[in-house]
């Protein structure tokens, strides 16, 4: 049996693991599990997968992650033969892209919140949500702008890592809650990046970039 | 604004019937109004308005109806919803920032299939809509639209490949939209799924979709967030159109020959005086 | 510019910055929204061929913002139903009547658009080019910032530019040396270096003003990096000003009352 992941269609984090397999071209079995509106992630059955009761979840044979960063890392690990999604030979490099996957949480926590409230009605502080969420994105601007003086299109260098991959669902999807990227050019141009990534699969609330078909593309 | 009558005097969904937990009260804003939704020890579903006094109240299509007026007609009726071998899915609200009115137009558009719902609904280069039938049936005062038909690489999660679909829809009041489409597991018999709408504010709504439709395979969590996964694709949209407010002025906004259906829901919402949510003019 | 599409708004400003060239690239679409006497919401698009065009950000059919759309060749697409505009505003294309020529009257309406020595700049008026000292300068980066653009050039006024020595990087006095209605030169002159910032000023919505800054050319890139961050402690004084000032009123209140 491969690898098998419990899902849903409309969570960010678990995104970042389809993504991120999508990008590496694995094959695994999706689990739907039913956050909205049946609550399934927090009723008996699941809590026996995962305690915390949160998504995703990666089943791997007798390996059970429920981390999004430490499936992340996994993945990367485990099916990246050029070993740039996650390479872990500079301990500088392993430093910086946990330092974002870090940095990701916070995202979480402020638009992913901010869409939770906006989309499904949870209920939350909104303003502080919104506020953090653009001071959080400030963090990001100034770094993907120092980034670009130096060359660089993603995180951590010239070439995507699972950095980028935990970083960008929520970024994305944050006008969802109310958080417009207007006053972020250089992530507007970072999110574009991503897009383009050979592979690289939606999520509703992300369209299709309908530019890279041409006209009269048949 | 103060609510009209013709909006006051509806049925709304305001929860979904078996996820109402006794003990467990739900709130539920209709037209800025606050509503609570129990399930009482009897088992009996009551809906009790902010002062107190009880609601309407209709239990039907797995949801909840009410209403902040005194409805004159009953909820209309999707006969389907009573057929053997089909499956019911409740998929949840979902909160959008537009005009409910807003959120019912494009549930009846197929034009911005390949472009929103891309290589599902719809792709390039299959983005002719071809002519089709519409009518307001005034015996029932419902907009229908007939022989509608688009090419669709996945019409629904019991698809297996690309096929033309056949399409019907059909609006039984100004804040639901309900569509008829080719089940491909039965040819022949139409999927049917709804968008039941409740306005929040007029620029605020919660929508609920539902279906009743064939499929033998799927589990109901596959069915439910294929749905979802629709609805989302078309959130976005929804939440950027300007004005936020249905225009009702036919000058106001430029149809061609497949918004049909759209200009015929235009023109009957404000033949009904249905002005919750639209504007006439320029606000 | 299509008269047909043309609708007349009374605009104060003459010419008004909106991003710097660098960050729309080609096939590039961005929203731009600027404080004038009817506000504006506009989408600043740029070609395939590099052609920079703006216009009203609705798009005529079923008001969804344009900036959402997506550009093919010359042409940008609204994201709702994929209909085609031209860089004059005028329909070309309807994908659910491909056969059909769309009528000449549907259009998005449009705005002046221009490229002048690195920043893209929108007018409502028929002028000729916008009023800038010229710069010769490289773009560094746009910039929001929650205060009004007369707060921001006071405290311009008083700021210091990091300038790099040799190997060092300090800060040392700037002074304005050039302003127009839309921007500002800052200049620090060292023994070291000489090094220019060109600040152009564009007014989002009341209270929040989007700075487009442009560097001398050729700085190396610690340089650069130092800039920027010195951009983000330019923002957080603008932002904090009112908090600094008002906490020591308070204090000193409470040593006088």
């Amino acid at each position: 049996m491969g690898l098998q992941l419990y899902d849903y269609i409309l969570s960010g984090s678990a995104y970042k693991a389809r993504l991120l397999m999508a990008l590496l071209g694995v094959n695994y079995q999706p689990i739907a599990v039913d956050f909205h509106p049946g609550g399934e992630h927090k009723k008996p059955d699941f809590l026996a997968i995962n305690p915390a009761g949160t998504l995703p979840v990666l089943v791997d044979g007798d390996l059970t992650l429920c981390d999004t960063q430490a499936i992340l890392a996994y993945l990367a690990q485990k099916f990246d033969p050029t070993d740039t999604w996650f390479p872990t030979s500079d301990p500088g490099v392993t430093g910086r892209i946990l330092q974002w996957l870090a940095f990701a949480g916070r995202l979480t926590d402020t638009a992913g919140a901010a869409r939770l409230h906006d989309m499904l009605g949870r209920s939350l502080n909104i303003e502080k949500a919104r506020e953090g969420a653009h001071k959080v994105l400030r963090e990001l601007e100034a770094h993907l702008t120092e980034q670009g003086l130096r060359g660089a299109t993603f995180l951590i260098g010239p070439n995507p890592t699972i950095a980028d991959i935990a970083c960008f669902p929520y970024t994305a999807l944050s006008p969802d809650g109310g958080i417009d990227h207007d006053e972020y050019p250089a992530i507007r141009k970072w999110l574009v990046a991503i897009r383009r990534l050979p592979g690289f699969i939606e999520m509703p609330g992300i369209h299709r970039l309908h530019d890279m078909r041409e006209e009269g593309d048949s | 604004m103060t609510v009209s009558d013709v909006a006051r005097n509806d049925w709304y969904p305001v929860a979904i019937e078996n996820l109402l937990i006794e003990g467990q009260p739900e709130t539920a804003v209709l037209m800025g109004e606050t509503l609570t939704i129990l399930r009482a020890a009897d088992d009996q579903i009551k809906v009790i308005a902010a002062d107190g006094s009880e609601c309407p109240l209709t239990i039907r299509y797995g949801h909840v109806w009410s209403s902040i007026g005194q409805p004159e007609h009953p909820l209309f009726d999707i006969p389907e919803a009573d057929e053997e071998g089909r499956r019911m899915v409740d998929c949840g609200p979902v909160r959008v920032k537009a005009s409910p009115l807003r959120v019912v137009e494009n549930f009846l558009d197929i034009a911005h299939f390949p472009f929103v719902h891309t290589d599902i609904l719809g792709a390039e280069p299959h983005t002719e809509v071809e002519p089709y039938k519409v009518e307001i049936r005034d015996t029932v005062d419902e907009v229908w639209a007939t022989k509608v038909r688009f090419f669709q690489p996945q019409a629904a999660k019991s698809a297996e490949e690309g096929q033309m679909t056949d399409y019907m829809y059909r609006v039984p009041a100004p804040c639901v939209s309900i569509l008829y489409k080719t089940s491909p597991p039965r040819p022949g018999a139409w999927d049917v799924i709804g968008l039941f709408v409740r306005p929040i504010s007029e620029e605020l709504c919660d929508a609920y979709a539902w279906m009743a439709l064939y499929d033998e395979d799927s589990n109901q969590t596959d069915l439910v967030q294929f749905q979802q996964m629709i609805f989302l694709q078309d959130r976005s949209i929804l939440e950027n159109q300007i004005p936020r407010l249905l225009p009702l002025d036919p000058k106001m906004e430029i149809p061609t020959r497949a918004d049909t259906t759209s200009v015929a829901y235009r023109r009957w919402l404000k033949r009904k005086g249905m002005t919750y949510g639209a504007q006439l003019v320029a606000r | 510019m299509n008269a047909e599409h043309a609708e007349k708004h009374e605009v104060s400003a003459g010419w008004v910055p909106v991003a710097l060239s660098a960050d729309l690239p080609d096939g590039g679409v961005m929203r731009a929204q600027i404080d004038a006497e009817l506000p504006l919401d506009l989408v600043v698009w740029r070609s395939r061929s590099g052609q920079v065009s703006a216009f009203d950000n609705r798009c005529p059919h079923r008001g969804m913002r344009l900036s959402f759309g997506f550009v093919r060749g010359e042409r940008l697409s609204c994201i709702y139903h994929g209909w085609q505009y031209g860089q004059d505003g005028g329909c070309r294309h309807i994908p659910a009547h491909p056969d059909m020529t769309p009528p000449t009257s549907i259009g998005a309406n449009t705005y002046l658009c221009q490229e002048h020595d690195g920043v893209v700049w929108i007018s409502q008026h028929a002028d000729s080019r916008p009023d800038l000292p010229e710069s010769g300068g490289q773009g560094l980066r746009s910039l929001s910032v929650n205060r009004d653009e007369a707060d921001l050039r006071k405290l311009l006024a008083e700021t210091c530019l990091p300038v790099s020595g040799g190997s060092e990087i300090a800060p040392a006095d700037a002074s304005i040396i050039a302003e127009t209605q839309t921007s500002l030169v800052l200049e620090v002159a060292s023994n070291a270096a000489s090094l220019q910032l060109m600040i152009h000023f564009q007014k989002v919505t009341p209270g929040k003003t989007m700075l487009h800054i442009q560097t001398s050319p050729d700085l190396p890139v610690d340089l650069l990096i130092s800039l920027s961050r010195w951009a983000e402690r330019f923002r957080w004084s603008a932002e904090n000003m009112g908090t600094m000032v008002k906490s020591w009123d308070a204090s000193a209140r409470e040593m006088h009352p």
